[in-house]
Order: structure tokens, then C-alpha cells, then sequence
């Protein structure tokens, strides 16, 4: 409200009327209106929301898919998978001074070895690094990794875009 | 995602908001603006910035969009007031400016960015699954819907002149001009923009802000110009303590604001001033409140609403200027940084709406010890320049011819939306299939 109860509390003037402000229409009566210190109270709840996100995304993991239902549908995805090295692959890129590493995991979520089996793509920074953080996945051991879905007719991969994203869950390797 | 970067991710979304609501200051600059600079300062010392988590980087560009988006028309209600020598048009807030009631549209302004804020902390994460969906459904059709909004903003053009002229010759003539120059205005700013998406002539380094001397010259610099030389005085303000407020002003002008933002985040060319032009109408709002709260809401759900579009599983919609800067060096992946963007979202939204109280006192008080002209022709300096050193004499040409574009409606007394062509046109050939057509036989390829 206004410092002074006679002007009206929107535009500070003389209102004539005790109702409504009879220069610039305002209503007067303070059940018709509602103070900064209220709004700002409401601004305080509201950041009660954030906050409670901030927690919900503390604690949110992605859920494990089973590689049999990794599919073209699904492509560009953030997906997080967990089976065990079946075989890996390393080779220098043709343009760049780093190194590509490829790993292939299965889960055994299907009988045909073909669908429970997906190839995961390491690019240099990120085998870097996983070689630096001593994570380099071995044949045998068993790996828990997100990453995005890259699929198409023929072809499904996992690309792994930080190396926080691959925790070796049981070193078993070769 | 891990509680430390989250927490040092809120530190750099705070950062972002004390730099807009310092940038807001400067009436006319965009945060998109800010943004170029900002991005340009990271390409130069990109090796810094190569060992940080793209998080922290990310989070500073939210926290500049989320506090413009809160502050950045306070500063333009108190520095840049209509004269009718160059308006014809007196909006809500800017009549409350001429009965001293500024502060309190600022305020009604700021419930309505609240209204977006807890919409997008609610609705997002439980419902945005469904954009997808949305996304999928419209994307054929775009191309008749951006036509339908250019043949409706066509068609509400209308004579502004009362109609008093000594005869009946010089009446049709005084009731055509406006109209007229209105159209003139939507086909030379559709003009540039088929000029600026098939053969812009911005350096290829500076073409991540090649619509930048576009938006300054149509937008910005007439509005300052128009501050320069208009005589009017502001009127002296009262900073009320309270505001007259109904649960029926927030729920309908918050309801049109939140239908204009997500009806301009999901169709490309659509800005929130024609999108709250057509939600208006389809919401029947009524009232200056109504109308100040829908604009509040409408810019934050456009602005910050249709960013966290961008950062959803499954939907990564790349929409506004803020979105396509972000995805040069972060491509957002997990429901967790979802989460956690949406968090940050909402507790700088709060934070923002806090400031809101203290920043427009600071406006009144400034503008109170120095004339508002000075602001605008401080603006016009820093947006020439920004222009001139992004995107070099090529960008100072463009801001040239946009300006006079820009300026034929303050002169002939139209709509400045008709402006909006300069995106609504070659987006609209685009997503039809014939701009490439359309350019060649207007001599641009």
C-alpha cells in the first residue's frame, strides 16, 4: 500500500473515490490487491521447484536397455547398456593424431548373437581419456556405458561422449 | 548428473544472470547479442574452455537468456516512451507509463515470466515427453501454418487515421497510406530476407550471427532513433508497494502467454509479438493486465521454454539464437541434464523475478538523473559497433538498408510487425520446397 492510505496506491495520486482511482482506474481496496512482499513469497516457492529438480537430476540414472531392442527407432538416443567385452578394436584416424577404439559387448538379451551384441565407439579425446583414467575396457570384462545411438539398415553403435560414461563394473580382461 | 557440477553449474547460471541484467541496461541490445559476444570471446580462447565440462558453459548461457528474458523490458519501458509523432499505437504498458504506474507494469509483467517459469518447472519434465509427438504432427504442415499467420497478419492491417481531412479525396488517401506502407514494409523486409537466406553477404567466420545487423536495423536502431527525436516527457512514477491483481488476469493473460510461446517455439519464423497477436484473439483475453501478464509469459515460455526444447531426450528441437550458439560445442544427451537445466531454469527464474523489484527501482532512478535519450543513443553506439565488429562493413550494410526499412513504419504510422516478414517469407518458400526457386527468379542465386 501506499505510504500515504488517501493517494491511490498505484499511481500515487488523489483517487476522489474510495473504490476505484478516478485517474487511472486502479482499484484501491486492498483485498483487490496484492503486495511485493507476497509476490516475492510466491518468487521463494517457486525456487523450492528448481531446487527440487536439481535433486531429481542427482539422483535420475538411465535405465539399462537390452541391446536386442536397440533399433533404427531409436537413433540419436541416449541409451545405457551393460554386458560383457567380447572383442576390441584400435586404429589410427586419417586426418587426426589421435586414435579410434571400438569395442564390441553382449548381454545375452537374445539367443541370436547377432542382436545381443553391440559395437561401442571410443573417439581420441575421449580413448584418451579412458587410457589416462586406466579404463580402457579389456576382452572379459564386464562394462556398464551410455551413450548416443547411432543405427541404421545393417548397423547399430553406441558412441561414447565422455569418459565418465563407462564404468568397468568387473575387471575380468585379457 | 553429479551434485558438485551441478552446484557449480548454478554459480555460472548466476553469473549469466547478474551479466543480462547488467547488458539489459542498454536498451535495444538482444541477449542473442550477448550471446555472439560471448561466443566469440570462447572461440578466441577456445583452449580455456576445451577442459571444462560443457556443462558450466552451458549453464552461463541459460542463466543469460533466463534473466534477459525476466529484465529486458524493464529498462525499454522507462528509457524508450512512445511519442505519437511516431506511434500510433499506445500498448497497455506503456499507457501505465504515462499514469505513473511504470513499476506496476514491470511487476504484472515480471507475475506473467513467473507464470512461464513454474509452467516450464511442472510441465516440462512431466509432460514434455508429448513434444515429440507435437514436433512430429506439425513439421509437414509448417509451411501453410507460417502462411496462414501471413496472410492474417496481411489481412489486420488497418486505416489508422480518424478520418478528418477536409475532403473525401485526401480521406481514402489518408485511410490507404498506412495500409499501403504497411505492405510495402512486409514486401521489402520479405524482400531482404530472401536476400539474407540465399545470398547474405556477412563473412562465412561471423554467419553463426548473420541474422544479427538484420534484427538491429529493423528493430533496434529505428526504436532508438525514434527515442532521439521524439519530444515527449516521461511522466514523473510512483513505485507502489502493491499491485491490483486477480486470480483471473494471472490464469487468462498467463494461459495466452503460454500458448503464444509454445506456438512460436514449435513454428520457426514465429517471434512471440505475432504469436500473442493470434493467442490473444483465440484466448479473448481482456485488459491491460491481461494483456501485460501474456507478454511476460509468452516471452519467457519463447525464450527460455523453447530452449529446454533443445536439451529434451528425444525431441532436441533447435530453436532461437541461443539454442544454435549451445550446439557448437555441447550436444545435451542425458534426462538428467534435462532435469538439471530445467532446475536451473526455474531457480534463476525466481531469482530473476526477485530482481525485477530492485531493477526497475534502479531504471527510475536512473532515468530520473539522466535524460533517456542519452540511453538510446548510448544503445545505438554499442549496437552499431557490436554489429560493425562481428560481422564486419558487410553487416553495417545490411544494419543500413534494415534500418530504412525499419524506419517506414514509425514514419507512416503501421505496424512494426510487418518487419517480421523478413523471416516469415523465406521460411515459409523454404518449408514449402520453392525458395531456392523463388530466390533465382528474384536474381539472389
Amino acid at each position: 500500500m501506499s505510504a500515504n492510505p488517501k493517494l491511490c496506491p498505484s499511481c500515487g495520486k488523489d483517487p476522489g473515490t474510495p473504490v476505484v482511482c478516478q485517474y487511472c482506474c486502479a482499484a484501491i481496496e486492498p483485498h483487490r490487491r496484492i503486495t511485493e512482499k507476497k509476490l516475492a513469497m510466491v518468487a521463494v516457492g517457486v525456487s523450492f521447484i528448481g531446487v527440487a529438480l536439481l535433486v531429481w537430476a542427482s539422483m535420475v540414472e538411465t535405465p539399462i536397455t537390452p541391446i536386442k531392442n536397440l533399433a533404427s527407432d531409436g537413433a540419436f538416443l541416449h541409451y545405457r547398456v551393460k554386458g560383457e567385452v567380447i572383442r576390441f578394436s584400435e586404429f589410427k584416424t586419417p586426418y587426426e593424431d589421435s586414435n579410434i577404439f571400438s569395442f564390441w559387448i553382449d548381454d545375452g538379451s537374445s539367443d541370436k548373437s547377432d542382436e545381443a551384441v553391440l559395437k561401442l565407439k571410443v573417439d581420441g579425446p575421449v580413448y584418451a581419456d579412458l587410457k589416462e583414467a586406466g579404463k580402457v575396457p579389456q576382452r572379459g570384462d564386464i562394462v556398464d556405458v551410455e551413450g548416443t545411438l547411432y543405427a541404421g539398415e545393417g548397423f547399430r553403435l553406441l558412441s561414447l561422449n565422455t569418459a565418465a560414461m563407462l564404468k568397468l563394473e568387473k575387471k575380468g580382461g585379457k | 548428473m553429479e551434485s558438485a557440477v551441478l552446484f557449480a553449474c548454478v554459480g555460472f547460471a548466476l553469473l549469466g544472470v547478474v551479466v543480462s541484467a547488467a547488458a539489459s541496461i542498454i536498451p535495444g541490445l538482444h541477449i542473442y547479442n550477448v550471446i555472439a559476444i560471448t561466443m566469440t570471446i570462447v572461440f578466441a580462447v577456445f583452449s580455456f574452455f576445451e577442459g571444462l565440462d560443457p556443462m558450466y558453459l552451458t549453464s552461463f548461457l541459460i542463466g543469460l537468456v533466463v534473466g534477459f528474458a525476466m529484465l529486458f523490458t524493464i529498462t525499454s519501458q522507462f528509457f524508450q516512451p512512445c511519442d505519437d509523432e511516431s506511434r500510433y499505437i499506445m500498448l497497455p504498458h506503456e499507457k501505465f507509463l504515462y499514469e505513473g504506474r511504470g513499476h506496476e507494469a514491470v511487476i504484472l509483467g515480471g507475475v506473467g515470466s513467473l507464470v512461464a517459469i513454474v509452467a516450464i518447472g511442472i510441465g516440462f519434465p512431466l509432460f514434455g515427453s508429448y513434444a515429440a509427438f507435437f514436433r512430429d504432427l506439425l513439421r509437414p504442415h509448417l509451411y501453410w501454418i507460417i502462411g496462414t499467420v501471413i496472410v492474417f497478419l496481411l489481412m489486420t492491417e488497418w486505416p489508422k487515421d480518424p478520418g478528418t481531412a477536409p475532403t473525401p479525396w485526401k480521406r481514402i488517401l489518408d485511410g490507404w497510406i498506412p495500409i499501403m506502407m504497411g505492405y510495402l514494409s512486409f514486401g521489402l523486409a520479405g524482400l531482404l530476407g530472401m536476400f539474407i537466406f540465399h545470398r547474405t553477404i556477412i563473412p562465412t567466420d561471423s554467419t553463426f550471427q548473420s541474422l544479427m545487423p538484420v534484427f538491429v536495423g529493423l528493430f533496434a536502431i529505428p526504436s532508438q532513433l525514434c527515442t532521439l527525436i521524439g519530444t515527449v516527457k516521461s511522466p514523473k512514477q510512483h513505485v507502489c508497494k502493491s499491485v491490483e491483481l486477480y486470480t483471473e488476469d494471472v490464469v487468462r493473460g498467463g494461459a495466452s502467454g503460454l500458448l503464444a510461446g509454445i506456438f512460436a517455439g514449435f513454428t520457426p519464423a514465429i517471434t512471440p509479438g505475432p504469436a500473442l497477436l493470434l493467442s490473444g484473439h483465440a484466448t479473448v483475453t481482456s485488459g491491460d493486465r491481461q494483456f501485460i501478464i501474456g507478454g511476460g509469459a509468452g516471452r519467457v515460455m519463447y525464450y527460455v521454454g523453447t530452449l529446454l526444447f533443445f536439451f529434451m531426450p528425444g525431441v532436441f528441437l533447435r530453436r532461437g539464437g541461443a539454442a544454435i550458439n549451445i550446439s557448437l560445442f555441447f550436444v545435451p544427451e542425458t534426462y538428467g541434464q534435462f532435469l538439471g537445466i530445467t532446475g536451473i531454469i526455474v531457480l534463476m527464474g525466481a531469482v530473476g523475478f526477485l530482481m525485477i523489484f530492485g531493477y526497475s527501482r534502479m531504471a527510475q532512478w536512473m532515468v530520473s538523473k539522466v535524460h533517456y535519450k542519452w540511453f538510446s543513443l548510448f544503445g545505438m553506439f554499442v549496437m552499431v559497433g557490436l554489429v560493425g565488429y562481428i560481422t564486419g562493413w558487410q553487416g553495417l550494410c545490411i544494419l543500413t538498408v534494415a534500418t530504412m526499412i525499419g524506419m517506414i513504419p514509425n514514419l507512416w504510422h503501421t505496424r512494426r510487425i510487418n518487419l517480421l516478414a523478413v523471416l516469415l517469407v523465406p521460411m515459409f518458400f523454404n518449408m514449402w520446397g520453392n525458395g531456392t526457386d523463388v530466390a533465382r527468379w528474384l536474381g539472389f542465386l
